[in-house]
């Protein structure tokens, strides 16, 4: 019952959360491209999804997309019955740091959308 | 305030204009102009809803953001998809890491 009644709280925090994130990937992107040189190292990841129902994986698509910087290339199947996003990526060193990025974003939306107990 | 805000999002447009001329390869293109594009947008909308600043222009001002934003991620997501099925490649310096195992690739 908790967890309906602060669901509205838990939406407007991510939203602002989100809105930080877009701000500050935009101004990474605007500044690189304004600048001499591009300092890109674009890769593709594969990244592994908690997010279990369609809406789920769909809403997280879209957020990595509407990021600048990241950007949704498709959604495979990964294990059994798990489904992993591949992401191409611009600005992050390594793997390891766009998938740390990517899960980080992955957590906190499935934390503001969960109903009931955590899952 | 309204003027200054639309401003901004026509500049967020030149500048994506630049990067679509820059960017190396079909990746990195619909990454920065997809979504700078949905933020252009937002903020001329915004800016012309602070000019004449009434509940009904508002809510309309609210709409139009939130369909801007989804369409054009969904919109920039399926130009990387068809980007990838039709085999364009990757710029030289991108770690195409599990791309290649993609089993939709020759489809």
């Amino acid at each position: 019952m908790t967890r309906v009644l602060t669901l509205p709280i838990r939406l407007v925090l991510f939203t602002l959360w989100f809105a930080g994130q877009i701000v500050q990937s935009s101004w990474t992107v605007l500044v690189d491209i304004l600048t001499p040189g591009l300092t890109t190292t674009p890769r593709v990841v594969r990244m592994p999804l908690d997010s279990r129902t369609d809406l789920h994986v769909a809403l997280i698509g879209v957020l990595i997309t509407l990021t600048p910087g990241t950007l949704t290339l498709g959604v495979v199947a990964h294990d059994q019955d798990g489904q992993a996003l591949l992401v191409h990526s611009m600005y992050h060193q390594d793997t390891e740091s766009a998938l740390a990025d990517l899960r980080d974003m992955e957590r906190r939306m499935l934390l503001a959308l969960s109903l009931g107990d955590r899952p | 305030m309204g003027q200054v805000l639309a401003l901004l999002g026509a500049a967020i447009f030149v500048a994506a204009a630049i990067g679509l001329h820059r960017l190396p390869d079909p990746y990195t293109r619909t990454s920065a102009v997809a979504t700078a594009a949905g933020l252009g947008i937002t903020f001329i909308v915004a800016g012309a809803a602070f000019l004449d600043p009434h509940l009904s222009n508002t809510v309309k001002a609210i709409i139009a953001i939130v369909l801007q934003l989804a369409t054009s991620a969904v919109g920039g997501m399926v130009i990387a998809r068809s980007a990838v099925l039709s085999g364009h490649r990757f710029s030289s310096n991108t770690d195409p890491g599990e791309i290649t195992d993609q089993p939709e690739r020759n489809g």
